[in-house]
């Protein structure tokens, strides 16, 4: 794989692009939550459906993961330290969490730049220790959490009737929303 | 150097493209591929048509075009037309990105969307069709999950990021 470094020649480095992007994460994150979980009464929300191996809270505590354990490996400390998955078993927890690690990662966009867009950090995964780039582990968040949120909104089809909306960059980008 | 970004990124969504297709959908028994599953567009056959159209529709936007049309030109593809049309529009998409370069990643684009003329920089459809690619393979997995078993198919962008670098 080709190895990306900043070019300090070549002037800033924009990355106006990933700052978007993260903040979309978040946003469509809170847009599942209002229009999606809130509405779930708690056994629609804790209930399991067999075929996808999982309820709407487990989903949620999946995202949440996620989103913490990269951010932790991007600062090099835990945004919630002391606490465990359980800690957040009960909806009021998970939106707390939610909203907490939402205004978390807003501000380390606001922080974002070019040089630790590239910066490298050690990894620990199944696969091994390695190291990778700060811009890489951004990513794994971004592609992690859309696909969470498809699998929050298809059981939450499975146990209520959802309103009906869009997941979509562009409509956050443009500000075009659908629902 | 975004240019670089995009590559790679883009090479990480063709690789979760391909193993859907190769571990998922030519495993399972054809008759699925057109059952309606009832959620979102129903049947594995619609979302891939789905797909091809966002990818195809996005490429024209690319290119300029106000008009966009869709992907197929038959009703109702079996799987090995849908494949084929898939593979070739995601050739397109590949001779598209090899001559991605910083300057392209900022080119303004006026386009339709959602019945609204937008001026949008092309890494904003780009990163669109990567997105929406990504949440439809979501859905996939869940149309297979009902219809046939539950899968243990992870997709994971720091995986690929280590197996790349081997």
């Amino acid at each position: 794989m080709e190895e990306l470094t900043l070019d300090t020649e070549s002037g800033a480095f924009n990355i106006d692009f990933a700052r978007k992007l993260i903040r979309f994460n978040f946003w469509e994150n809170q847009r599942v939550w209002d229009l999606a979980i809130a509405p779930l009464t708690e056994d629609q929300f804790l209930r399991e459906v067999k075929f996808l191996r999982g309820s709407v809270q487990s989903e949620c505590q999946r995202i949440l993961d996620t989103e913490s354990v990269c951010l932790q490996r991007i600062l090099g400390a835990a945004p919630f330290a002391g606490e465990s998955v359980e800690d957040t078993a009960d909806r009021a927890a998970i939106a707390a969490r939610w909203m907490s690690l939402r205004r978390a990662w807003t501000a380390f966009a606001d922080e974002f730049d070019g040089e630790l867009f590239f910066s490298r950090r050690e990894v620990e995964s199944d696969q091994g220790r390695c190291e990778m780039q700060v811009w890489q582990l951004v990513f794994d968040v971004l592609y992690h959490s859309t696909s969470r949120r498809s699998q929050i909104l298809r059981l939450v089809a499975e146990v209520s009737q959802p309103a009906e909306f869009d997941l979509s960059l562009l409509q956050h980008l443009t500000g075009l929303l659908r629902g | 150097m975004k240019s670089h970004v995009v590559r790679t990124v883009f090479d990480y969504q063709m690789y979760e493209d391909r193993r859907l297709w190769d571990e998922v959908i030519m495993s399972l028994d054809e008759s699925l591929f057109n059952v309606d599953s009832g959620y979102s567009w129903g049947s594995l056959q619609r979302e891939c048509a789905h797909v091809i159209d966002a990818m195809y529709g996005y490429m024209q936007r690319l290119h300029g075009s106000k008009e966009i049309g869709k992907a197929f030109a038959i009703d109702n593809p079996d799987r090995a037309q849908v494949r084929e049309r898939w593979d070739a529009v995601e050739a397109e998409w590949r001779s598209y990105i090899a001559l991605f370069d910083d300057r392209e990643f900022d080119r303004l684009v006026d386009t339709v969307y959602r019945d609204t003329l937008v001026t949008v920089p092309v890494w904003q459809l780009v990163f669109q069709v990567f997105n929406h690619n990504t949440l439809h393979r979501a859905e996939m997995l869940q149309i297979v999950a009902a219809l046939a078993e539950p899968l243990d198919f992870d997709s994971d962008f720091t995986r690929f990021c280590i197996r790349q670098a081997e």
